[in-house]
């Protein structure tokens, strides 16, 4: 079979797969298994459990869980409820207030937890009911939630770039400085946004009132709560970044951190951990077997030659590097609609990874950009995690259209972030050449 | 090459099990010499699969509770007390090998694995329940490699003489290269098990799935 045969019709049946339902490990795998027994031999389907023994015993990826796990804790704790009250409070007053309390309560959190769905539907429950009481545009409501929440898998610590630096053998510490301003870009895009739709036209976003609004001393007293909590941020978040601790200490030292201090300041029982534990578990195996699904299929694919394939593709094609980077964002973009984040970074990241070395770009600055496109992919319908999490959660007056069309916009401004990031390197590459010189 | 080797269960037991299950199982459902202790022992085996995968669940509970604190404890000891352990970080990894095994079977009970829902999830019950019996076809050539190349990993862990010994007595097994060197078989041998509970619940979801096409009602 030539490889191009062999392209089509792996992805094909692939596709074919993922359309019927069968989750995505599961594609993934039968489809290598399938092709690697048809083409190599029934006995090199034995190549199978020594791939995932070696994902499974990646120091590394531990990190996924830990980071994870403390999010979980930190959930249950009702530390995302804490935040969106003190943040409610001091910015409520502004026009469009409690879509940008919304925001920055989702950024700030986004600093403590590696994932999506926490912040997606502790939001969903606590912000939206309210901005709707307050009669906010439904799409600026619902929008500056799904926005806001997708920004915890940028912000470090984000376990997107744990996969990716595993991945792609790249520094998760270098990586995690490189989103840290991105994200706050994008954060300040959305306020920004809200802001000015609110600005030009009140009914949208009206501010509380006067008589709802706590005095400072209380306003100052609501944050006392969130200081130990914010602190071990800045030890998990600083010691990777200084090189004083690998990823997985820093989560693990966070998940302990988390425990002991939601359970001090008794939000949390026993109960709640066990819950936090099963959550977690669900959700690692969300990541890790849609990890061991894609590895046999790409090892396969990279063993007859498809990443060759590819790379001759793009880069013999004598376009310009830019051209070839944009045709690479768009096929993120595209597939972001489809295919969990997971899934597109094991099957990407091995066939864009040696292509943009080779091009000359900075594979740092590449995978930071890479999490910010595939930001994009959590609000692109038709398969858009952030939008299920929402619609889950979402009082019955918010129709799934609703919420489409309330992230139509932020989708928006998540582009001009995305072309941002690439026309000025340095929103990316600032923060790692400050700790990382040389 | 499935029936080769030494240590194996053969794979025809499985197809015929699962033949066998699918088969009382249509006969109590449409047939007309309706037994009812088939139904009951299907039920019998649908339950213990379910609660099987739950259980392993409540026992991850403490694996991850174990990995945090030994991870903490190896963090405390290198950076508080300049006095690394050699067996921390290795541990804490192996114990999330473990968790993330478990994690596959206990996912499948909750459908939690992840899904392309753009035609799927927009479809009916019983349509879907149709498509789910499609696509079980791949899932189980997948599991069921899973669990056969697995096992044949497990069982040359198992059987490599390292060199270890207890009390002077030779052991068979094989080691990690690190200077604590665990037993890497344990840990081997949750492969073939995890692969085996995410088969046995995907036989679970099978049958409802066959229920629902056959009588557009939820099994209980």
């Amino acid at each position: 079979m030539s490889i191009e045969t062999i392209t089509i019709t792996m992805f094909g049946s692939m596709m074919l797969l993922l359309m019927m339902g069968l989750p995505v490990a599961f594609s993934c795998g039968t489809v290598g298994v399938v092709f690697t027994a048809l083409l190599q031999g029934p006995m090199a389907v034995s190549i199978v459990p020594t791939r995932i023994f070696g994902l499974m015993t990646n120091y590394l990826l531990a990190a996924i869980p830990l980071f994870i796990f403390m999010a979980c804790i930190l959930e249950r704790g009702g530390l995302i409820a804490d935040i969106y009250e003190m943040v409610y409070q001091w910015f409520g007053g502004l026009k469009g207030g409690v879509a940008t309390a919304s925001v920055m309560a989702c950024t700030m959190m986004a600093a403590m937890v590696g994932v999506i769905g926490a912040s997606e539907v502790t939001m969903g429950v606590i912000a939206l009911p309210e901005m709707l009481k307050r009669r906010y545009d439904k799409f600026i409501a619902t929008g500056s939630i799904l926005a806001g929440g997708t920004l915890g898998i940028l912000i470090p610590p984000s376990v997107m770039l744990i996969v990716y630096g595993m991945v792609d053998n790249s520094s998760i510490g270098q990586l995690y400085a490189g989103a840290f301003l991105p994200g706050l870009l994008l954060a300040g895009l959305y306020i920004v946004y809200i802001s000015i739709r609110c600005y030009i036209n009140p009914i949208m976003g009206p501010p509380i009132p006067k008589e709802e609004r706590l005095p400072l001393s209380t306003r100052v007293k609501l944050m006392f709560p969130l200081l130990p909590a914010g602190i071990l941020v800045f030890l998990v978040l600083g010691t990777i970044w200084l090189g004083i601790a690998a990823p997985t200490e820093a989560a693990g030292v966070g998940a302990f951190g988390a425990i002991i201090i939601t359970f001090i300041q008794g939000k949390l029982k026993w109960k709640g951990i066990v819950e936090a534990c099963e959550n977690t578990l669900k959700s690692s195996a969300m990541v890790l077997w849609t990890m061991f699904g894609a590895n046999i299929f790409v090892a396969f694919y990279i063993m007859v030659g498809g990443g060759a394939f590819v790379t001759q593709l793009l880069v013999g094609s004598g376009l310009d590097r830019w051209v070839i980077l944009w045709i690479m964002q768009l096929i993120l973009i595209f597939l972001g609609a489809f295919i969990d984040w997971v899934g597109i970074i094991m099957l990407c990241v091995p066939l864009f990874g040696p292509i943009i070395r080779k091009l000359g770009f900075d594979p740092i600055w590449f995978g930071v950009l890479f999490a910010v496109n595939l930001q994009m992919s959590f609000l692109t319908p038709p398969f858009g995690y952030a939008l299920f999490y929402l619609k889950g959660v979402a009082p019955k007056e918010v129709t799934t259209t609703d919420i489409w069309k309330g992230a139509a916009a932020f989708l928006g401004l998540q582009f001009v972030g995305l072309v941002l990031c690439m026309v000025f390197p340095e929103i990316i590459m600032a923060v790692p050449r400050l700790f990382y010189r040389g | 090459m499935f029936l080769s080797g030494r240590g194996e269960v053969p794979l025809p037991f499985f197809v015929i099990g699962i033949c066998f299950w699918a088969q009382t199982y249509a006969e109590g459902a449409w047939g007309t010499a309706h037994r009812s202790w088939d139904m009951k022992a299907l039920r019998t085996f649908m339950m213990a699969v379910d609660k099987t995968n739950i259980f392993i669940g409540k026992l991850m509970v403490g694996v991850t509770l174990l990995a945090v604190t030994v991870i903490t404890f190896e963090v405390a000891m290198r950076y508080l007390l300049k006095a690394p352990t050699n067996w921390g970080h290795e541990f804490m990894t192996l114990l999330f090998a473990i968790f993330y095994v478990a994690a596959g079977g206990y996912a499948h009970y909750y459908r939690a694995h992840v899904r392309v829902d753009v035609f799927y999830a927009t479809r009916s019950q019983r349509t879907r329940a149709i498509l789910d019996l499609i696509t079980s076809v791949p899932f189980f050539l997948f599991s069921i490699v899973l669990f056969y190349t697995s096992w044949q990993f497990y069982w040359s862990s198992q059987t490599m003489e390292a060199g270890a010994q207890v009390l002077g007595i030779p052991i068979p097994g094989e080691r990690s290269f690190t200077d604590w060197g665990p037993a890497y078989y344990p840990i081997k041998f949750m492969m073939p098990f995890g692969a085996l509970m995410l088969i046995l619940q995907g036989i679970v979801w099978f049958i409802r799935d066959v229920h629902m096409v056959a009588t557009g009602r939820k099994l209980s």
